[in-house]
C-alpha cells in the first residue's frame, strides 16, 4: 500500500546508506529478505498483533527466531523497528531497499513479453535499445503470452513499451468506435 | 437518417488507412483504491497536474494530486466498471476538448462530446481546458457594449465586450432568465454564445435549449451541460470546458459571451472532489483554493488586442480585436450576499447586476435593485444615445428610493418631492420588461426619452406598459428612417433629438394607448 511505501522510505535509505558505506549491500539484502519473509508468517503476524505483548518483547520474540544469522546492526533495525511499532513494514522496506541498490548501481531490470519465443538478437537488440533510452543497465528476463499476437510488450519500472499487436487492434478498435 | 453501406465502408477504409500505429513508451500503474470516484494510483512517476489518465473501458481520470508515492485522480464519467488493481497509463495530454464553429448549434458535455443526438462534431482543433489568461500586454480595454436587449441593464448597468459581470440573486428571481435573454439578443450582434449549465436539472436545460430553439439564437449558442445527474468531477470542469470553447472565438478575432450557470454548484462540486481527495477544509469546508477556482476561471474572459490576435491566428486575421465577456451567475441563500463563494465572486468581477425576491414578487420583472447593481467598466463600452438617456434614469430612481421611504410618513409633500415620486414611480413602471423580448437600442432611446421629458408624467401608473407597447408600435410603423438610423449609428445630436420629440408629440396627439 502507498501509505506504507511512505512510512518505509526512511528505513531504508538509512538502511542503504549505512550498507553502502560498510560496502554490506549483499548481506543487508538478504537480510531484509529474510527478515520479510518472517514477517510474512502467519504466526508471526499474529504475534506483532498481539496486544497483550509489550513492543519491546515482540522485537525479542522476533529476534529470537533468526538472530544466529544477523548482525548486530542488523539486529538493531529490528529492535529499532519494533520499538516503533514497524516491524509490519519490512517487506516495503526490503523492497525499497533494493530500488535505491539498483539505482545506486545503475541497474533496472526489464521484462519482455512477446507472443513468440524471442531469439538472442532479438533480445540483445532490446537491451541495447533499452540501455540507449533509459542510460542504465539492463537485466532482462523474457516471458511469453500467445493472447498479444504479436508485437512485444516491454516493462521497466514504471514505464511500459507496448508494441504489441493486441494494443493496436485496441487502438484502432477505440477510435473507430468514436 | 439513410446509411449509405459504401460510405459507411469507405469511411471506415479512410480512417483505417489514416490510423496512426506509433508506439509510444507510456508509465503505468495500479489502482490502489477507488472510493466515490476517487482513484489512488501507485506508480505514475511523471504524471502531471490535471493530465488525462487513461482506464480500461475507454474511460479517463484527470490526475489531481501529485504525491510522493501515488496519485490521486477523479474519474470522469461512470465508474462502476473500474476496480482495484487495474492498471492506469499517462497519455501525456492536459485535458482537452474540441473547440471550432462546428460546435456552434449543439448540446455538449463537459468534455465536448455530443449529446444532442445530431451525429459526431467534426471539430477540427482541440485544445486544453486550462490554459493561462492573457497577459497585460496582450489586453485592450473594453470600449464596445454587448446588447443585452433589456432596458433596465443597458441603461444602468452597461456591460462591455470582454467583461465579467456577475449576476447574482435568490433562487426564482430571474437569473438564467436575464442571461437567455441576452442569448436570445445576440442572433444580429454576431457575439457567439456559450451557455454552460452546471448542476442543472437536465430538464431545466432542455427547456432552455427548446426556447433557444423557438427564438432562433441556437445556430449562434453552444451549451455546455453538467447536469445534476452527472458527476462533481464533470461539473467542475465544465465551466473551464466552456471557457476554452469561447476562447477559440476570441483568439480568432471574434466576440464571444459565456454564462456559467451557476458557479454556486461548481464551488459545490468542488469542495466535494476536494474533501474526497482528503485536502484540507477552510470557511464553510471549502477548500483553501476556491478563490483561486472562480478567479483564474473568470480572468480568462477578457478583450485581446489586434496584435494578440494576429500572433495567435499566425496572421490569418489581421486588425481585429477579440473579446469573451463572461456573465457568471451566483445563487444567493436568502439574500447573504456576504457568504463566502459570493463575495469571492463579487470581488473578482467587473460589477454586479442584483436581483431581488422582493421586487420579483412585486411584479417588476426584471428584478433589477438598481441601488446595489454596479458596472465598473460597462460606462465606457455604453452606446452613445443610451448612455446620454440612460442617465437621468438612474438619478431619477435614486431619488425616488430615497423619498419613497420618507414620503410614507408624510402626509403633506411639496411640489417637487411629488413630481419626483411620481417621475420615479413611473420609470419603476417603465423599466419592467417581458421575457424573451429584447428591445433594439431605438427603441429603448425612445422609452428613456419618454420618461426624461416628462412624456409619462400625465399618464396612469397602470398604464405605463400598454403605453409604451402603443408607442414604440406607433413610432415603428410611422417613424421606421428615425429607429434605423439610431440603430445604425448610436450617436445622439440635437438633429435626432428634434426627430425623437416629433415622433412623441405625433403619438401624444393620436393619444391612443
Amino acid at each position: 500500500m502507498s501509505e506504507f511505501t511512505t512510512t518505509a522510505r526512511p528505513y531504508a535509505k538509512a538502511v542503504y546508506q549505512v550498507a553502502s558505506a560498510t560496502k554490506t549491500e549483499k548481506s543487508w539484502g538478504d537480510a531484509l529478505e529474510l527478515m520479510s519473509a518472517v514477517v510474512a508468517n502467519r504466526d508471526m503476524i499474529s504475534m506483532l498483533d498481539n496486544p497483550g505483548l509489550k513492543k519491546e518483547q515482540k522485537g525479542e520474540l522476533f529476534l529470537q527466531v533468526i538472530s544466529d544469522r544477523l548482525s548486530e546492526q542488523q539486529r538493531n533495525l529490528a529492535r529499532l523497528m519494533a520499538e516503533n511499532g514497524r516491524l509490519k513494514i519490512m517487506p516495503e522496506v526490503a523492497q525499497q531497499f533494493e530500488v535505491y541498490r539498483t539505482i545506486a548501481e545503475g541497474k533496472i531490470d526489464a521484462v519482455a513479453v512477446s507472443a513468440f519465443p524471442l531469439t538472442k538478437a532479438q533480445q540483445s537488440a532490446i537491451t541495447k535499445s533499452l540501455k540507449d533510452k533509459l542510460g542504465r543497465e539492463v537485466t532482462l528476463t523474457t516471458s511469453t503470452d500467445e493472447s498479444l499476437i504479436g508485437g512485444v510488450v516491454i516493462k521497466a519500472g514504471d514505464t511500459i513499451i507496448d508494441g504489441s499487436m493486441k494494443a493496436q487492434l485496441a487502438m484502432l478498435a477505440s477510435a473507430l468506435g468514436r | 437518417m439513410q446509411l449509405s453501406p459504401s460510405e459507411i465502408s469507405d469511411l471506415i477504409k479512410s480512417r483505417i488507412e489514416s490510423f496512426d500505429t506509433r508506439v509510444e513508451a507510456r508509465t503505468e500503474g495500479t489502482v490502489v483504491s477507488l472510493t466515490d470516484g476517487i482513484l489512488r494510483i501507485h506508480g505514475l512517476a511523471d504524471a502531471m497536474q490535471g493530465e488525462m489518465i487513461e482506464l480500461p473501458g475507454d474511460t479517463y481520470a484527470m490526475a489531481l494530486n501529485l504525491e510522493r508515492d501515488s496519485v490521486g485522480a477523479v474519474v470522469l464519467g461512470a465508474y462502476r466498471h473500474l476496480s482495484e488493481g487495474d492498471t492506469a497509463k499517462c497519455t501525456g495530454r492536459i485535458l482537452e476538448v474540441p473547440v471550432g464553429e462546428a460546435l456552434l448549434g449543439r448540446v455538449v458535455d463537459a468534455l465536448g462530446l455530443p449529446i444532442d443526438g445530431k451525429g459526431p462534431i467534426d471539430a477540427k482543433e482541440t485544445a486544453p481546458i486550462e490554459k493561462i489568461a492573457p497577459g497585460v500586454i496582450e489586453r485592450k480595454s473594453v470600449d464596445q457594449p454587448v446588447q443585452t436587449g433589456l432596458k433596465s441593464i443597458d441603461s444602468m448597468v452597461p456591460i462591455g465586450r470582454g467583461q465579467r459581470e456577475l449576476i447574482i440573486g435568490d433562487r426564482q428571481t430571474g437569473k438564467t432568465a436575464v442571461a437567455i435573454d441576452t442569448i436570445i439578443n445576440q442572433a444580429k450582434s454576431g457575439i457567439k454564445c456559450i451557455y454552460v449549465a452546471v448542476g442543472q436539472k437536465a430538464s431545466t436545460v432542455a427547456n432552455i435549449l427548446r426556447k433557444l430553439e423557438e427564438h432562433d439564437a441556437m445556430q449562434h449558442t453552444i451549451i455546455v451541460a453538467a447536469t445534476a445527474a452527472e458527476s462533481a468531477a464533470m461539473q467542475y470542469i465544465a465551466p473551464y470546458a466552456g471557457c476554452t470553447i469561447g476562447e477559440y472565438f476570441r483568439d480568432n478575432g471574434q466576440d464571444a459571451l459565456i454564462i456559467y450557470d451557476d458557479l454556486t454548484k461548481q464551488a459545490w462540486a468542488y469542495r466535494q472532489v476536494s474533501l474526497l481527495l482528503r485536502r484540507p477544509p477552510g470557511r464553510e469546508a471549502y477548500p483553501g483554493d476556491v478563490f483561486y477556482l472562480h478567479s483564474r476561471l473568470l480572468e480568462r474572459a477578457s478583450r485581446v488586442n489586434a496584435d494578440y490576435v494576429e500572433q495567435h491566428t499566425n496572421g490569418r486575421v489581421k486588425g481585429r480585436t477579440g473579446s469573451l465577456t463572461a456573465l457568471p451567475i451566483i445563487e444567493t441563500q436568502d439574500g447573504d450576499v456576504s457568504a463566502f463563494v459570493p463575495t469571492n465572486v463579487i470581488s473578482i468581477t467587473d460589477g454586479q447586476i442584483f436581483l431581488e425576491s422582493d421586487l420579483f414578487n412585486a411584479g417588476i420583472r426584471p428584478a433589477i435593485n438598481a441601488g446595489l447593481s454596479v458596472s465598473r467598466v460597462g460606462g465606457a463600452a455604453q452606446t452613445r444615445i443610451i448612455k446620454k438617456l440612460g442617465g437621468s434614469v438612474r438619478l431619477a430612481l435614486a431619488q425616488y428610493r430615497e423619498l419613497a421611504a420618507f414620503a410614507q410618513f408624510a402626509s403633506d409633500l411639496d411640489d417637487t418631492t411629488r413630481a419626483q415620486l411620481e417621475r420615479g414611480e413611473r420609470v419603476t413602471e417603465l423599466m419592467k420588461q417581458a421575457q424573451y423580448s429584447p428591445m433594439t437600442v431605438a427603441e429603448m432611446a425612445m422609452s428613456l426619452y419618454a420618461a426624461n421629458e416628462g412624456y409619462l408624467d400625465e399618464v396612469p401608473v397602470n398604464k405605463i406598459v400598454d403605453f409604451e407597447a402603443a408607442m414604440l408600435a406607433h413610432v415603428k410603423s410611422t417613424y421606421a428612417d428615425l429607429i434605423e438610423k439610431i440603430n445604425a449609428s448610436g450617436d445622439y445630436n440635437d438633429e435626432i433629438e428634434a426627430a425623437m420629440r416629433a415622433a412623441l408629440d405625433g403619438f401624444k396627439a393620436k393619444g391612443a394607448y
